[in-house]
């Protein structure tokens, strides 16, 4: 079980890296995270719309209302620019994090 | 049968129960539910379970809710927008604007209120001064809190219990001696005005006083020059203050200089004293020591005379009243005085508590500080009632915008506070103008209140603390209502043009106005009846004639020059008697046992108010005899062993025919009828009369009615003639027997302005009702003279409802000025009944100030043009 500080510390960088690849609406882009982490991320599912506000607030995502064939009501979510360079800055950070964590493991993992 | 959207409502509701849910974003959870309950269907779950664990993957309303609270929470205060601010700059100076505007627009309301908080916090300062006086006296002694005064509780025969602090000279040694709680002793007495010569410089000194040379160590009077421990020690020795230093030695260094009193004796100058502080309740001039006391007749060595004032400083932590009840078995046994016991009474207590003991200073009471207290709250009480009736009725000009702010927001504590704020920016202006205006009032005070306040008391932290806390009250407590009562208005009957004063406000105006009015009239009563008991002290009949006898005081060697000089006065045709006396009627300072009777009942004795004079002061005094015969030349044997007593004294011995019968070893003569011995106060006491040349201090002389200035001329030459030594000095007896009442006049005086104050800042309030009230009714007076009625007509229909208020106010102060009237008038002896006649005049004259007052107002309004206020355009 991940802690929370850390689920909502990466909220971002997922919804982003799932918003680059083409405009979604929020079930799909939550079943999309369980998929994609192969369950090891899983919230609840209505957290995730106080992050896309969040989000759009900061003008990362921009949302239109799209009507389906079957006359249902969906919010679509699309990445910006600003949305895409964030995300470049955001994996660089938690590469460089990865990274670091990793060289201080590693002599640990070694001697194990 | 389950119902999806019936489900889905039910769990909406719980989303929109948070403010931070606004509807679109219950949408977007309503939108997702519906997507997760259509795939959980379509993974082959029952309606019902997929319901259920859809609503289980959406997740709880309020763990949601937090989330989108953090994203609107703003930067500054965390604060969400559909919070308003807890402060809000802009609103803040638009309530000063307002605030401003609407006493600048209502003058009129404005000065009432104003002046009204003002008058009522200027009293409220002046009475605060004034106690704070009150209550400092003698605190300037180091040891205030360890000195104690000795008091005599004397019993006679009739159970009535006497107090005072005269004490025989033998007991404060016997203190020292036998009581180790008792650290200093030292005995104190004023023997009075006396001569004081240095070479030319010849002075009366009023006030000069003997006392033990511990005196001045026990008290913190302050010592100039000389040593506190051995000042008084020598007989022969004086202190001076200051100012009497400068008087008789100039430039020159007083100490070890000679002061020759009353011609007789040297006094050597051992100590310079700054002046007597002015909240000391022991005055004195001039002190010699104790040991000088016997050439002022005054004995050094007696269980019998009481006339030391007796003072000791206990050790720290000694209880007094058990020492006071060990002393008291002690002086009984000692002294022999079965019918006396002692108390002990802190130096701090004297200035106020002593209103039962009895003694020749002028004290403060206790009650009277409550009383002035209690004045001064009602005045300022009346003012505040003022604001809170005015602000409550101009409800209706505010009501428009209370009910736009609250429309546009506001909520019910703001507003409460934005008109208590008003009730504090009035109350704070009126505080200014009562700061401002109380140098102006204090030497009014001063001069009524017989004090010295300056403005500097003022001054000091406690008093400013003090003057906030009255600020902050008086702006509660006239604006707290008002605030409740205007903030609690309904918007919308208000914006809807039908908004009606409420019958709930409009009787709690009525029912203060109808208290204002009761307050103004006891106080009303009680002037009348405080000036009707005035006037009764100086018009009873007192049992002798106080009128036309003048008091010249025997100094020196004088007393024994009274037969010459009576002689040399009575030539004069103007002159009609002249008796020689130890004291004048009404102000007896003696009193002294008889204890041996025929006919006493065992361990009886009899407590005497007692003087000490010659022949004529029956004459003089034009005191009737009950029987028997006053002292008389012709008389056989010595005049001294001869004793002339009271009717009251005969009662109380249980005589049936006292002449010739003997009061301890002296013959009873003959029976005065009674007259007082002491002022109305008290009642009259058993008086025994002796005669004694060496106790003489005055002489009365009795001059005939319409020639008092020929007659003062005759005497001053006659004076002269005969005791060229002395000045000539002189006193009319009825000056100095209205003197007795001096303090009751004093507060007589003070309950006449706090009526006053009370008088005009209830007719201020009326005044500002009676105009609300008219205004009302502008259309109704305009209908009323269309249809005929006379200006007359309408003012008595506009005054009915006021008469109704005094009535009412009537029925509520008649009973209570009663009670309390009597309660005052039981403090004396000798009081007029409250008569119906007050209570009438009182009635009538408020009705009449108050319909003055209403009719300033009704007046107009009866009188204005009709098409005036029918008019609608």
């Amino acid at each position: 079980m991940i802690p929370k500080a850390l689920m909502a510390a990466s909220t971002k960088p997922i919804i982003l890296t799932i918003l680059k690849s083409g405009e979604d609406y929020g079930y799909n882009i939550i079943q999309r995270v369980k998929e994609l982490s192969g369950g090891t991320l899983d919230w609840s599912d209505g957290m995730l719309y106080p992050v896309l506000q969040r989000l759009e607030k900061e003008n990362l995502i921009s949302s239109r209302w799209i009507v389906s064939d079957e006359g249902r009501h969906r919010k679509y979510y699309r990445i910006t620019q600003a949305g895409r360079e964030a995300l470049v800055t955001e994996m660089a950070q938690w590469q460089s994090m990865i990274k670091a964590l990793d060289l201080i493991w590693k002599p640990m993992l070694e001697t194990e | 049968m389950f119902e999806l959207e019936k489900e889905i409502k039910e769990w909406k509701k719980e989303f929109n129960k948070y403010e931070s849910f606004e509807d679109g974003l219950v949408v977007d959870m309503e939108l997702h539910l519906r997507d997760a309950f259509a795939s959980l269907l379509q993974e082959g779950l029952s309606a019902e379970d997929a319901f259920h664990k859809a609503v289980g993957q959406v997740g709880t309303a309020d763990s949601i809710a937090r989330e989108y609270r953090k994203n609107r929470e703003l930067a500054l205060d965390r604060r969400t927008p559909w919070r308003p601010a807890r402060f809000m700059p802009a609103l803040a100076w638009n309530y000063l604007k307002i605030a401003l505007r609407k006493i600048k627009r209502q003058k009129g309301f404005s000065i009432i209120n104003i002046a009204g908080l003002a008058v009522g916090l200027c009293s409220c300062i002046m009475i605060l001064l004034w106690v704070q006086d009150e209550m400092n006296y003698d605190r300037f002694h180091v040891n205030a809190g360890a000195i104690h005064r000795v008091i005599v509780h004397a019993t006679d025969p009739g159970g009535n219990v006497e107090s005072f602090p005269a004490l025989p000279p033998n007991l404060g040694p016997a203190l020292k001696a036998e009581f180790p709680e008792v650290r200093q002793m030292a005995r104190f007495v004023s023997v009075g005005q006396q001569i004081v010569a240095n070479g030319e410089k010849i002075f009366y000194e009023k006030n000069v006083s003997l006392c033990d040379p511990e005196f001045l160590q026990i008290f913190s009077f302050p010592l100039r020059r000389g040593d506190a421990k051995s000042a008084l020690f020598d007989p022969h020795a004086i202190v001076l203050n200051e100012a009497a230093a400068i008087k008789y030695f100039g430039k020159e260094d007083p100490l070890g200089k000679t002061l020759r009193l009353n011609n007789r004796g040297d006094y050597t100058v051992s100590g310079i004293l700054a002046g007597i502080p002015e909240q000391s309740s022991i005055s004195f001039d001039i002190l010699l020591p104790f040991l000088a006391a016997e050439d002022f007749g005054f004995p050094t060595q007696t269980w019998d005379r009481f006339s030391y004032n007796t003072f000791v400083l206990l050790e720290a932590g000694v209880d007094a009243r058990q020492l006071g009840e060990k002393i008291a078995l002690q002086f009984s046994r000692v002294s022999g005085h079965t019918s006396m016991t002692l108390s002990l009474q802190p130096l701090p207590e004297i200035h106020l508590h002593s209103s039962h003991i009895l003694e020749g200073e002028e004290r403060c009471n206790i009650k009277t500080v409550f009383l002035f207290s209690i004045l001064a709250l009602f005045v300022l009480l009346m003012a505040c009632i003022n604001y809170l009736n005015l602000t409550t009725a101009q409800g209706s000009s505010r009501g428009k915008e209370i009910a736009l702010r609250k429309v546009t927001g506001a909520r019910w504590e703001e507003i409460a506070g934005q008109f208590l704020g008003e009730s504090m920016l009035q109350t704070g202006l009126a505080m200014i103008i009562a700061l401002l205006s109380i140098p102006l009032c204090l030497p009014l005070f001063n001069s009524l209140s017989g004090k010295n306040i300056s403005l500097s008391q003022l001054i000091s932290p406690a008093t400013c603390g003090l003057l906030l806390g009255f600020l902050l009250i008086t702006g509660l407590l006239a604006g707290l209502y008002p605030a409740l009562y205007l903030a609690s208005l309904k918007p919308a009957a208000v914006l809807k043009g039908n908004f009606a004063q409420s019958a709930g406000g409009s009787r709690l105006r009525k029912l203060l106005v109808v208290f204002q009015f009761s307050m103004t009239l006891m106080l009303i009563i009680g002037s009348l009846t405080v000036f009707r008991q005035m006037q009764f002290f100086k018009t009873r009949p007192l049992g002798f004639n106080k009128d036309h006898v003048l008091m010249l005081p025997l100094r020196g060697s004088l007393s024994g020059q009274v037969a010459s000089l009576k002689a040399e006065i009575l030539r004069d045709s103007s002159i009609t008697s002249a008796s020689a006396a130890s004291d004048p009627a009404m102000m007896f300072r003696t009193s002294i046992t008889i204890e041996k009777w025929e006919g006493q009942k065992p361990g009886e004795k009899m407590e005497c108010d007692f003087v000490w004079c010659d022949e004529d002061y029956s004459k003089t005094y034009g005191i009737e005899m009950a029987q028997g015969q006053f002292f008389a030349k012709t008389m056989n044997g010595s005049l001294t062993d001869k004793i002339v007593i009271n009717e009251t004294a005969v009662r109380a011995l249980g005589f049936d025919s006292p002449i010739g019968k003997r009061l301890d070893d002296r013959e009873i003569i003959g029976v005065v009828k009674d007259f007082p011995a002491h002022s109305l106060h008290t009642a009259i006491g058993p008086v025994a009369m002796v005669y004694d040349p060496a106790k003489f201090r005055y002489l009365f002389v009795k001059i005939k009615p319409g020639d008092d200035t020929t007659a003062l001329a005759s005497l001053a030459r006659t004076w002269k003639r005969v005791a060229q030594d002395y000045p000539f000095e002189f006193a009319f007896l009825d000056q100095q027997i209205d003197n007795l009442y001096h303090s009751d006049q004093k507060m007589g005086g003070v309950i006449n302005v706090f009526t006053l104050l009370a008088l005009l800042i209830a007719n201020l309030g009326l005044l500002g009702m009676a105009s609300y009230l008219i205004a009302r009714r502008r259309k109704e007076i305009g209908m009323r003279k269309v249809l005929g009625a006379s200006t007359p007509q309408i003012m008595a229909m506009l005054s009915r409802e006021f008469v109704k208020w005094v009535a009412l106010a009537s029925l509520l102060a008649c009973p209570l000025a009663f009670y309390l009237m009597n309660q005052w008038l039981r403090s004396f002896a000798y009081r007029v009944s409250i008569g119906i006649g007050e209570f009438i005049l009182s009635i009538t004259l408020t009705l009449l100030i108050a319909l003055l007052t209403i009719s300033s107002q009704s007046i107009r309004a009866a009188r204005a043009n009709p098409v005036d206020s029918l008019r609608c355009e």
